[in-house]
């Protein structure tokens, strides 16, 4: 069953569009990758489903659509009910989404009042079942702690505690372990892992970093400047990237055993939404790019390989 | 490796609360030589970089540049030493001034240090680099991130120093620009036959960038080895966890090594090796007695008291020892 589909959607700053045409779908407990570039419009695209887009910013174009029901619309005190309780969202930075002046007991004990309406006594014992959810030592004790006197990683294990409060159907996670060291970040991912299994949530995972993709997601997503280059099984992708720009990047990263020598580089950088080029957006940079590819925009097509790339030469 | 550049000896730097960033490190770089230093956040490696750079005061320890002490050499002096070092910091946008243009953010360590052609040299330093003449003229906010990376490196380079430590130089750039720094960073290294001390986080940057490798955890290096040996044949279980956390894409995930807890406070860290709190080979030696950084093998260096690679059970009972204390009803 599908949880959130996403049609067509675009968003738009002013007459700036920073994302467009972008389509996805997440299946109920399945764990989806969106991946991409800064300015790529990962981020507007979580802000979107979730309602949360900053000032300024709307959904110009396109459908979201939650638990079967049209949510691309939805009046604010509407969309409020669901997020928290249907749908929740971790950040890049622990630190400046929890309060510094209340204890994480309190912070947790918070939503389930305020969704489950919980009392005071049973939301405290269900804060520190959920600390323990997320792999917590003594959270007994540690409910009572302020977000300072925890690390980096205790930090976002308590955001995600948080963010799971009510079960939600579907968990935004952004960037949720870009600012931890690699030996807390394989515990995060190893945490988002069995919570998704455990508890049959879907995941969206946001990131800038295909080896977290690589190593959790089931389904990728690859933006570039604002649209979906390539989309399909985390497997087919990096066993055979089908989009140029999928597969330079992949080239471009450092590896742990492969080859030294220069690196695979892509030229140039991402363009501005400002100044997106006409026809395909990664052409100014692609190595292959023909005439037709700055004609028009390529249009997604499925390659034998399993997945689907917006390329004429894919 | 031919005699040493700079050469700190039982560098120690205490931060007020006790906090001991750095304890006791011996280390040397060659000339042209990349040495890579790699650590979790809090492992002292800034610190380390900007002793070697004496931009941080030691409190304990010696310092040598060129086999002379400047431990405690004097501030004009120090100032004559300093065009021959170089820094390159994470944040491009932090670490260039606003309201200066290129011409002048790259004329000015040549003004400073009195090298003439101020001027003159700003071409050549631009194309050094890669950018264009008619950036001269430009500010800072009107380049990309990897495009300020690349004024910050040129600024670092101005007065063609032998010493360049390069802190993080790529954390903060998008991954399709990475590549280009590290390949001019790499670049600029053998055809200047730079000095370099690579600081990073990022293993695989660091193996791109150093033939000889650093590990620290907690304000000691805990192994030092030629690059194959560091990610082929690492002997100190923190090594061996670090290298088990990284991910790639395409690559099966080896059998990760979870450590068990935290980093250990700095400002009061545990008594004999400082590793031992999450060490699955942790015995009653190791708390008693602080490992010496010994010779396990030609240019291969470790200090643990049981170094070896860890067992299928030894990394299996680590996954064990943190499986979910209560499960969810």
């Amino acid at each position: 069953m599908t949880l959130l589909a996403v049609h067509d959607l675009a968003v738009s700053f002013g007459t700036t569009r920073v994302l467009e045409d972008v389509s996805f779908g997440i299946a109920a407990g399945e764990m989806l990758g969106v991946v991409g570039e800064s300015g790529s419009g990962k981020s507007m695209t979580a802000l979107a489903v979730m309602g949360l887009l900053p000032l300024g910013g709307r959904i110009a174009a396109g459908k979201i659509r939650f638990e079967d029901a049209d949510i691309t619309a939805l009046p604010e005190r509407d969309m409020a009910k669901l997020r928290g309780a249907r749908m929740a969202m971790i950040f890049q930075d622990p630190t400046a989404s929890l309060n510094p002046v209340l204890t994480i007991g309190e912070q947790i004990a918070e939503v389930l009042r305020h969704h489950r309406g919980m009392h005071r006594r049973a939301a405290w014992r269900e804060a520190v079942a959920l600390l323990r959810l997320v792999e917590i030592a003594a959270a007994d004790r540690r409910v009572e702690e302020y977000p300072h006197q925890l690390s980096g990683g205790m930090r976002q294990r308590a955001m995600i505690a948080i963010a799971l409060a009510c079960r939600p159907r579907l968990l935004i996670a952004d960037e949720p372990t870009t600012a931890l060291d690699a030996t807390v970040q394989a515990g995060i991912l190893d945490l988002l892992r069995g919570l998704q299994r455990e508890l049959g949530m879907a995941v969206l995972l946001i990131t800038h970093d295909l080896g977290v993709v690589a190593d959790i997601c089931e389904r990728v997503v690859v933006l570039y400047a604002g649209r979906v280059a390539e989309a399909g099984a985390a497997h087919a992708m990096f066993a055979a990237p089908g989009h140029p720009y999928t597969r330079a990047l992949l080239a471009s990263i450092p590896s742990l055993t492969g080859p030294l020598g220069p690196l695979p580089a892509i030229g140039g950088m991402v363009p501005s939404p400002l100044d997106f080029p006409p026809g395909c957006r990664f052409a100014p940079r692609c190595t292959l790019a023909l005439p037709a590819c700055e004609a028009a925009q390529p249009v997604m097509r499925h390659l034998p390989s399993g997945t689907s790339a917006a390329c004429i030469l894919a | 490796m031919t005699a040493p550049l700079v050469e700190g000896l039982g560098l120690t730097k205490t931060f007020a609360g006790g906090v001991r960033a750095v304890a006791g490190v011996d280390i040397a770089i060659g000339q042209g030589e990349t040495l890579g230093l790699v650590g979790e956040s809090g492992c002292g490696k800034s610190t380390l970089a900007r002793l070697m750079l004496r931009l941080v005061e030691p409190d304990g320890g010696t310092l040598h540049f060129r086999g002379t002490d400047i431990t405690n050499l004097g501030d004009r002096a120090m100032r004559g030493l300093r065009r021959d070092m170089g820094i390159v910091f994470q944040d491009p946008y932090g670490s260039l001034n606003p309201r200066m243009n290129v011409a002048q953010l790259l004329a000015e360590p040549l003004t400073v240090h009195g090298l003439g052609d101020a001027q003159g040299r700003v071409a050549a330093l631009l194309s050094l680099v890669g950018l264009l003449p008619e950036h001269a003229d430009r500010y800072p906010h009107e380049f990309s991130g990897g495009q300020r990376q690349r004024i910050a490196i040129a600024r670092a380079l101005a007065t063609q120093p032998a010493f360049l430590v390069c802190d993080e130089p790529t954390s903060a750039l998008d991954v399709s620009i990475q590549a280009q720094v590290l390949n001019l960073l790499s670049d600029l290294q053998a055809r200047l036959g730079l000095a370099c001390l690579f600081v990073s986080h990022n293993l695989a940057a660091v193996r791109y960038m150093a033939p000889r490798v650093a590990v620290m955890y907690l304000g000691r290096i805990v192994e030092i080895a030629p690059r194959a040996t560091i990610f082929g044949d690492a002997q100190h279980p923190y090594t061996q966890a670090l290298l088990s956390a990284a991910i790639e894409p395409g690559t099966p995930r080896r059998a990760r090594i979870v450590l068990r807890g935290e980093v250990p406070n700095p400002a009061s860290p545990p008594s004999g090796c400082h590793f031992r709190t999450r060490c699955p080979r942790a015995a009653a030696q190791c708390a008693a007695l602080v490992p010496p950084l010994f010779e396990h093998a030609a240019g291969h260096r470790v200090a643990c008291h049981f170094p070896g690679a860890l067992t299928e059970a030894e990394i299996g009972a680590t996954a064990r020892m943190t499986a979910r204390e209560i499960a969810f009803d």
